[in-house]
C-alpha cells in the first residue's frame, strides 16, 4: 500500500498527487515513469513522475481525468492509499551534455517536461521553455516553468492568454533568431511532437519526443507499447519512452493510440455514472448527516440539506464546454466536492462523537 | 520397489473426466477434472516396475516416479505424496502443464512396448490435489520423508542419465541470505529448497503478483491461480519472504542486494518475457497484438471479467494466431472462450508443433481450427489502420535443420487471405535484458542469455547464480523448476563450503537453544492432547512418555513413516534407528500440527528438533 501524502487539483482536469514511495524516490530520474493500480479490480496506468524527493520519500506524479482510472484517482484524497506503484520505470532522459535547450511542453505534457527542463536549468544548461494548453485556464505550473527557464511562452489554441497559435511558432521563430539549440525535448499529444520533430528535422537539431502509448506490464513483456521507430518495432517501456523525434513513425502511434477506445469510451461513461451517483450517494448521506446534526442540537424539523454547488468561474467553463463533456467533468466534480462534503461532515460527527465515520470508504 | 501384484494390462490411459468442449469454450474454468482415487490407483497399477525406471531420468527435477506410482496403487497416498513433494516443490503445477509426452511419459516403458505410456502427469496432479484434501496426512508423511531422507537413495539417480544435484541433507543455511530476483517456477523451487535448509530467502517480483509464467501466463482454464496461490502459500509458510513491485535492475540492481542489502547470494531467474514479432508489414495495425499481451490483459489483469476487473481486452470475431507451440494454444483457446472463431496457423506440420499434445487436442474439441504448413507474410489492413485479414503462403517440408525438424520452404504462388479482425504473434519469447545490463561483469551470450555453470547455475559473477528461461532461453516450468534445484544446490555449496556437518557445527549452539525451546512446547502440547492415548508399540528414543505416547497413537503417521521403506531393496539399508527417528518425528510433528502449528513450519521444526538429537 502507498500512501498519498496530499492531492492538488491544478486546473479543472488536472491533478497533482504526492506520494510516498522511498525507495522509488531516490532512484527516479526526469523522463522515467512509473506504474500504479488503485485497488485489485484497478488497470496498471503509467504516469511519468512529474518530480521526487529522497528526502522526504515522496514522488510527485501529475495525471488528467482522462479515462476511467485517472477519473477514479483524481477522487482519491490526502491519507487514501493505492494498492501498487511500482518503478523506476524506462530510462531517465539523456540530457547530460545540453548546453542550450528547447524543453516544449503540451498541455499535461508540460508536468513532465518540467522536471527535464529544471535537470538542465540546475545542470547548467540554458533552457527555453514553450508550453501549449488548448485555452488558459488550463494553464499548468506556470511559476515551476518560470523559474527554471532563461526564456519561456505560453501558447493557446484559442489565443485566450493573447499568445494564440502552436508551439512550433516560437520555436521556429527562437531557432530562425538564432538560438543555437543543440537539444529539443518535446512532451505532449503525439500529433505536438510530430511537428516539433518536422521543424526541428529543417535544422538538424537532435530531438527527444516521450511516447506514452497503451501499455500493461511496464517491464517489457506485453508488446503493448511498441512504437514504430526508424524500421523496427522499440518497447516504449523498456526501450524508452524516449526516442529519436526524427525516427519514430507518430502516424503509427495514432492509430495505434485508438485500438482502446471504444473500451475506453464505455468504461469512461460507466464511470461517470458512478462517480455520479457515488456523489449523489455522498450527498444523500451528508444531508441526513446535517438534518441529524440540525435534529441533535433540537433547532426544530429537518433543514433542507445544501446542494453542492460548483463555483461561478467552473460553471461558466462547464457553460462553453460541449454537453457531454461538461456532464462529465461536472460529475466528477461534484463526486470530489461531495467526497470532501462528506469528510467534514464525517469529522465533525467524529470531533462531536455523533457516531461513527462511514465515508471514505472506497467501494 | 515392490512388484504390483494385480498388474492392469489396458493398453490404454485410463481416462480423465473433463469439461464438455461445447460448455469450457465459454468459460474459464479448468477444462480437466482430475482423477478420482480409483482412477488413480487403477492407472498406476498400469506401471510394470520396470528396473530401468527411464521414467526418473526422463524428468528434469528427478522426481522418483516409478516409486510414487507404486505407493498410488498399494494406495499409500500420504507415502505417494511425500515421495512427489520432497523432489519437485509444485506437483500440482507440474501434473497440468509438464509436457509429459517428451519428458518421463516419452520414454515410459510401457509406452515403448506398444500402448500408451502410464499417466504420469496424471497421478501427480492427483496426489497433489489429494494432498490438498488431506493437508495433515500428507504434511506428516512429507515429514517422515525428510526426517528419513529416503529420497537421497537411488530410486531418485536415474539410470544412464544425470541425477539432478540437491542440497546435501544436513546442510544448515541458518544466517544466510539469499535475494532471488523473479517468482517464476525456477525460483519458487530455489527459494522452497534454500529456505528448507533454513537461508533466509526474499523473492523480488517485478509485477504485483507472485508466480511469474504461472500468473500471468498460463491460463486459468489450464492451471487455476487458486492452485498458484496455494503453492506459493506452502513456500512461504517456509519462511520465503516476497516482495511484489520490485523491478530489480530499476529500483535496486543485483550489485546492491550484494553490497548494501546485506544478501551472501543472488538467484535470478527473470524468464524470458519480451516478445519477438515476425517483421512482416502490418504488425502495427490495430487488432494485432502479441500473446503475452493478451494473456497478460486476461490472466493477470482479469480482462475477461471486465467490466469488473478495469483491464479491457480486445476480442474480435475472427482471430488468427501464429505459431505452434503452448502459448500458442493458450492464446487460441483464451480469445475462443472471449468469444472468436480462431484459427491457428503453423508453418510446420501437426507432428512438429512444440505445444503439449493434450492442448492440441483440447484446443482442436473446442472448435479450434489448425492451419498446419502455413505461414503469414503480410497483414492487411483498411485505411483507418484495422486489420483485415492476414495473407498467407502454403508451405512445405524440406530436409531437416539443425533442430532435426524439417525446414519448411513457402509454395510459389500459393498466397491467399484469411479474414481476419484479431491476430496473435505467438512466435517465441526473447530474454528480457535488464539484469545482464545492469549487473557489471555478467557473461551472456548474443541471445542476451545470462552464461551459467551447468552444474551449480553459478554465473560469471561471485555469488550470482541464475537459471530458468533467462539462462536456456523460452522453455518449460519443469525445465526451469530442474535449474532452481540445481542453483539451490550451488547456492547451499557456495554459502557452506565446507559440507553439512561443519555447517551445522558453526551453528550448533543455536540450534540447541531452538530445539529446547520446541521440545518443551511439544510436551506441553502431546500432554494436553495426547493424554490416555494407547502406548503400545512405541520405540523408547529419548523423548518424554508423552511423545512416546504420540508416536504410538499416530498409526497413520507410523505407516507413513514406513511406507517407503518396507520390501524395498534399496532401503533396505536404512537403519533401524532412522526409521525410530522418523515415528518420533512424525508424532512431534502432529503435536506441532495440534497446537495450531502451520503444517509446514510444523514439518521444519520437527525436522530441526530429529536433526538436532542425532548430532547428540
Amino acid at each position: 500500500m502507498y500512501l498519498i501524502k496530499s492531492v492538488e487539483a491544478l486546473n479543472a482536469e488536472v491533478t497533482r498527487m504526492v506520494i510516498s514511495a522511498p525507495e522509488i524516490a531516490k532512484k527516479i530520474k526526469p523522463g522515467q515513469f512509473i506504474m500504479l493500480r488503485i485497488d485489485e479490480e484497478g488497470e496498471r496506468i503509467p504516469l511519468t513522475m512529474n518530480a521526487a524527493d529522497p528526502i522526504s520519500g515522496t514522488v510527485t506524479i501529475v495525471f488528467q481525468a482522462v479515462g476511467a482510472t485517472t477519473m477514479r484517482l483524481a477522487t482519491l484524497q490526502a491519507g487514501d492509499t493505492l494498492l501498487d506503484f511500482v518503478g523506476p520505470l524506462g530510462n531517465p532522459t539523456e540530457l547530460e551534455g545540453a548546453r542550450r535547450a528547447c524543453v516544449i511542453g503540451g498541455g499535461l505534457g508540460t508536468a513532465i517536461a518540467y522536471p527535464q527542463a529544471k535537470w538542465l536549468h540546475d545542470h547548467g544548461c540554458e533552457v527555453d521553455v514553450i508550453t501549449g494548453f488548448r485555452t488558459k485556464d488550463l494553464v499548468i505550473l506556470e511559476d515551476e516553468v518560470k523559474a527554471c527557464s532563461s526564456c519561456s511562452i505560453i501558447m493557446t489554441d484559442d489565443g485566450s492568454n493573447g499568445n494564440k497559435g502552436v508551439v512550433t511558432e516560437p520555436l521556429r521563430r527562437w531557432i530562425e533568431e538564432g538560438a543555437d539549440y543543440d537539444l529539443v525535448l518535446a512532451v505532449g499529444p503525439v500529433v505536438m511532437m510530430k511537428f516539433v520533430a518536422l521543424t526541428t528535422k529543417e535544422f538538424g537539431i537532435r530531438t527527444l519526443v516521450s511516447m506514452n502509448p497503451i501499455m500493461i506490464d511496464g517491464t517489457g513483456m506485453c508488446g503493448g507499447c511498441r512504437v514504430k521507430v526508424g524500421d523496427e518495432y522499440l518497447h516504449a517501456c523498456v526501450d524508452g519512452p524516449d526516442f529519436d523525434g526524427h525516427l519514430v513513425d507518430y502516424d503509427d502511434a495514432m492509430r495505434r493510440s485508438v485500438m482502446y477506445r471504444a473500451y475506453e469510451g464505455s468504461a469512461h461513461k460507466r464511470m461517470s455514472k458512478r462517480l455520479a451517483s457515488e456523489a449523489r450517494d455522498c450527498d444523500a448521506m451528508a444531508a441526513r448527516r446535517a438534518a441529524e446534526r440540525a435534529a441533535g442540537e433540537a433547532a426544530g424539523g429537518p433543514r433542507r440539506a445544501a446542494r453542492i454547488t460548483l463555483d461561478p468561474a467552473m460553471e461558466a467553463k462547464l457553460a462553453v464546454m460541449d454537453p457531454p463533456k461538461a456532464a462529465k467533468v461536472r460529475a466528477a466534480l461534484e463526486a470530489k466536492a461531495a467526497r470532501e462534503e462528506a469528510a467534514r461532515a464525517a469529522s465533525h460527527a467524529e470531533a462531536t462523537g455523533a457516531g461513527q465515520a462511514v465515508y471514505g470508504e472506497g467501494e | 520397489m515392490a512388484k504390483v501384484l494385480n498388474y492392469n494390462r489396458q493398453g490404454y490411459k485410463t481416462p480423465m473426466p473433463v469439461l464438455d468442449p461445447l460448455e469450457r469454450a465459454h468459460t474459464f474454468s479448468e477444462v480437466t477434472l482430475g482423477y478420482n482415487a480409483e482412477r488413480a490407483v487403477s492407472e498406476a497399477r498400469r506401471c510394470i516396475q520396470c528396473s530401468s525406471r527411464p521414467c526418473v531420468a526422463g524428468c528434469p527435477v528427478g522426481v522418483p516416479i516409478r516409486e510414487f506410482v507404486a505407493l498410488i496403487a498399494q494406495r499409500d497416498f500420504p507415502g505417494a505424496y511425500a515421495a512427489v513433494k520432497d523432489a519437485n516443490a509444485l506437483p500440482a503445477i507440474c501434473g497440468r502443464v509438464c509436457p509429459q509426452e517428451s519428458q518421463c511419459e516419452g520414454v515410459c516403458m510401457r509406452g515403448r512396448k506398444g500402448g500408451e505410456p502410464v499417466g504420469i502427469g496424471r497421478l501427480e496432479r492427483f496426489i497433489a490435489d489429494w494432498a490438498d484434501d488431506h493437508a495433515q496426512e500428507a504434511a506428516l508423511a512429507l515429514a517422515a520423508r525428510r526426517a528419513a531422507h529416503t529420497g537421497e537413495l537411488s530410486e531418485t539417480t536415474p539410470l544412464g542419465g544425470k541425477a539432478v544435484p540437491v542440497i546435501a541433507p544436513g546442510t544448515d543455511l541458518s544466517g544466510k541470505r539469499v535475494a532471488v530476483v523473479g517468482s517464476g517456477p525456477a525460483s519458487l523451487t530455489c527459494a522452497g529448497e534454500l529456505a528448507k535448509h533454513h537461508a533466509a530467502v526474499t523473492v523480488f517480483e517485478a509485477l504485483h503478483e507472485v508466480g511469474g509464467v504461472l500468473t500471468y501466463g498460463i491460463p486459468e482454464f489450464r492451471l487455476p491461480k487458486s492452485l498458484v496461490a496455494r503453492e506459493v502459500a506452502a513456500i512461504e509458510a517456509l519462511g520465503v519472504k516476497f516482495e511484489v513491485n520490485t523491478v530489480v535492475g530499476k529500483l535496486f540492481d543485483v550489485r546492491e542486494l550484494l553490497d548494501e542489502r546485506g544478501f551472501d547470494a543472488v538467484f535470478v531467474a527473470t524468464g524470458a518475457g519480451l516478445p519477438s514479432y515476425m517483421g512482416i508489414e502490418g504488425e502495427g495495425l490495430n487488432g494485432v497484438c502479441v500473446a503475452n499481451e493478451l494473456l497478460t490483459r486476461v490472466n493477470l489483469m482479469r480482462a475477461y471479467e471486465f467490466p469488473a476487473y478495469a483491464t479491457p481486452v480486445h476480442a474480435g470475431q475472427r482471430c488468427v494466431v501464429v505459431g505452434g507451440g503452448n502459448v500458442a494454444m493458450d492464446a487460441a483457446r483464451t480469445a475462443k472462450r472471449l468469444g472468436a472463431d480462431v484459427t491457428v496457423v503453423y508453418r510446420r506440420g501437426r507432428s512438429e508443433m512444440p505445444a503439449r499434445a493434450e492442448e492440441i487436442r483440447h484446443a482442436e474439441e473446442e472448435g479450434i481450427e489448425l492451419c498446419t504448413l502455413t505461414n503469414p507474410v503480410k497483414l492487411h489492413g483498411d485505411e483507418q489502420g484495422w486489420l483485415t485479414g492476414v495473407e498467407v503462403v502454403d508451405m512445405e517440408l524440406g530436409e531437416p535443420d539443425e533442430s532435426g525438424r524439417r525446414r519448411p520452404r513457402a509454395v510459389e504462388g500459393s498466397n491467399h487471405v484469411i479474414p481476419c479482425d484479431m491476430y496473435v504473434i505467438a512466435i517465441g519469447n526473447k530474454t528480457n535484458p535488464l539484469i545482464a545490463q545492469t549487473t557489471p561483469g555478467l557473461d551472456i551470450t548474443s541471445r542476451n542469455l545470462i552464461v551459467v555453470d551447468e552444474e551449480t547455475g553459478a554465473t560469471s559473477v561471485p555469488g550470482v547464480f541464475a537459471g530458468g528461461d533467462a539462462v536456456s532461453g523460452a522453455a518449460t516450468v519443469i525445465l526451469a523448476m530442474g535449474a532452481g534445484k540445481r542453483a539451490a544446490a550451488g547456492i547451499a555449496a557456495y554459502l557452506a563450503p565446507e559440507g553439512p556437518a561443519a555447517a551445522a557445527g558453526a551453528e550448533g549452539a543455536e540450534r540447541v537453544a531452538s530445539a529446547d525451546e520446541l521440545a518443551g512446547a511439544e510436551g506441553a502440547a502431546g500432554a494436553g492432547e495426547l493424554a490416555g492415548a494407547e502406548a503400545a508399540g512405541a520405540k523408547d528414543a529419548d523423548g518424554s512418555g508423552e511423545l512416546v505416547g504420540a508416536a504410538g497413537c499416530t498409526k497413520r503417521a507410523e505407516g507413513a513413516a514406513g511406507a517407503p521403506a518396507p520390501e524395498s531393496p534399496e532401503h533396505a539399508a536404512a537403519p533401524d534407528a532412522v526409521s525410530g527417528a522418523a515415528e518420533e518425528e512424525a508424532a512431534l510433528m502432529r503435536a506441532l500440527l495440534q497446537v495450531g502449528v502451520e503444517a509446514d513450519l510444523a514439518a521444519r521444526a520437527a525436522a530441526a528438533v530429529m536433526r538436532e538429537r542425532r548430532a547428540m
